[in-house]
């Protein structure tokens, strides 16, 4: 069976770290968030320390996870910005190119993928030759998910060095609803990226990110015709 | 943001500071300072006899001083005299313990306590530095100490609770302040309004809870003191639409949650259902 690579190794290292680092630091900003949702992970964190550091279980746990939510995000930052340049370097951005389509034809795309995925319609033939290795949904989630980093990444950095920064109170709360919505929005991705990897026709694509990277040909030509014929794969 | 029971604004204890009384000798800000064991600061002239400049970890109650042009009406035998001078108006200050305190709403871990009594209290233990409060009090109340935790005006709910006056109360030499339960200094700071005098801190945003503890009455040539102290002071506007953010990510969240859940079972139903008519089809 022929098998195409769909997923390099790079993609997948920095797809893994970001997995896990924003694992993470959603687990320690959503406990900041809301301790009333979250105050068990706070309990189970602080519960070793809390006799170290004096204080309640909950109250030791807030506190290691704000102190690691900030030193994490530094980390997350820096593999972004290595990622962010290795990619521009290169030219290895492919993610925009359904965004060159003209906008009629990105809604018919739109409507088409959303009936397919979430009904079960099937694809309108002419929507599924003109499928590239990403669809219009993907560059539009991509958007939404740049928006909340670069929310998330500037008023984070922004608030850890408000003192140094000079930044006044009203200010620095601004931030942290500037933080907030970045958070709410990169929740929003993280719900509707889920939902299209796990969705059973997508099968090959979580195979492949968590496999050996590629998927089989015959797949690929009926979900996307416009990335082989990119590649000159016939 | 955590849940609180805000005590209603009659409820608990409240004070009525008549800056016309107060002289300011400061003596209500030394026993602050005597009574929650403060450690002294040195501070640095600002241009102003109040000192410190403003609220800190170690000083929670600071009397301000304002200096503005006044008229002045004196009865002569040859009729009403009115010239003009400067006045000095001392202004005591401290946290308002608003009614339903934004600081409160907003510590992240609930360190922040309403009290019975109406008293806006931190927890020291329970203090993890965020500056929530700091960044949602609109009056500029919670001060960051050496260290990292919050710290402001307890209301000495110590002394409160064992029926005692707050420090600050109790040794002012012109009974500046009158501390009582709450219905009855509302009803006289309604009362010298009613008289013409200048109130504030009956109706307030809704941001505070629509007033606050401390409630400030001064004769209205005093009372450029009282609006120039708070001219600043207005709902924090980002605090109210993260407080309308979270439930709504948390609900909102939740009610996506279950819609893609609920679509991608679907999804996988027809999936299965598709292979085995495959599969029966290859049979």
């Amino acid at each position: 069976m022929n098998k195409v690579e769909i997923i390099s190794i790079g993609y997948k290292i920095a797809h893994h770290w970001n997995l896990i680092l924003f694992t993470v630091l959603t687990l320690t900003g959503a406990a900041l968030f809301s301790i009333e949702v979250m105050g068990w992970l706070a309990y189970a964190v602080g519960t070793p320390f809390s006799t170290l550091l004096g204080t309640d279980p909950v109250t030791a746990g807030a506190q290691l996870v704000r102190t690691s939510h900030r030193f994490i995000g530094f980390v997350w930052g820096a593999l972004l910005i290595v990622y962010a340049m290795y990619l521009l370097v290169f030219r290895r951005i492919e993610i925009f190119k359904p965004l060159a389509k003209p906008l009629s034809q990105q809604i018919k795309e739109v409507k088409a993928i959303t009936s397919h995925y979430m009904f079960g319609k099937p694809m309108p033939p002419q929507v599924a030759q003109s499928l590239d290795r990403h669809n219009v949904l993907v560059s539009y989630m991509t958007i939404v998910l740049i928006t909340a980093v670069m929310l998330l990444s500037i008023s984070g950095v922004a608030l850890v060095f408000k003192e140094t920064l000079g930044l006044g109170p009203s200010v620095a709360l601004l931030l942290l609803l500037l933080h907030d919505v970045g958070f709410v929005l990169s929740l929003l991705f993280v719900a509707l990226h889920l939902f299209a990897v796990l969705h059973p026709a997508n099968r090959p694509l979580l195979a492949a990110m968590f496999g050996d990277g590629t998927a089989d040909l015959a797949w690929l030509r009926a979900h996307m015709p416009r990335f082989l014929a990119r590649r000159g794969i016939k | 943001m955590v849940s609180i029971r805000f005590p209603r604004p009659d409820e608990g204890v409240a004070v009525l500071v008549d800056l016309d009384k107060c002289i300011g000798c400061r003596a209500c800000q030394t026993a602050c300072k005597d009574w929650n064991g403060r450690f002294a600061e040195k501070t640095q002239f600002t241009g102003s006899l109040a000192s410190p400049s403003w609220l800190s970890a170690a000083d929670w109650k600071v009397v301000f001083f304002y200096e503005d042009k006044t008229t002045k009406r004196l009865l002569t035998p040859a009729g009403e005299v009115a010239f003009s001078q400067v006045d000095m108006v001392p202004l005591p200050y401290n946290c308002m313990h608003c009614v339903a305190a934004p600081c409160a709403t907003a510590c992240p871990v609930g360190a922040i306590k309403v009290t019975g009594e109406g008293a806006v209290v931190i927890n020291r233990d329970e203090c993890i530095g965020c500056s929530y409060c700091e960044l949602a009090c609109p009056y500029d109340v919670p001060k960051k100490g050496a260290d990292g935790r919050y710290y402001k005006c307890t209301f000495c709910v110590d002394k409160i609770q064992n029926g005692q006056a707050p420090a600050c109360v109790e040794v002012c030499p012109t009974n500046v302040f009158t501390f009582g339960p709450a219905k009855e200094v509302i009803e006289k700071a309604k009362s010298e309004q009613a008289k013409g005098r200048y109130v504030y801190g009956l109706n307030l945003d809704k941001y505070v809870g629509g007033s606050v503890r401390w409630i400030y009455v001064t004769s209205e040539r005093r009372s450029f003191a009282v609006k120039k102290h708070f001219e600043d002071v207005k709902p924090k506007t980002a605090e109210e639409v993260r407080q309308i953010l979270k439930p709504l990510t948390l609900y909102g969240g939740a009610a996506l949650a279950g819609v893609l859940t609920v679509l991608g079972f679907a999804a996988w139903r027809r999936s299965r259902i598709e292979e085995k008519k495959e599969a029966g089809g290859k049979e």
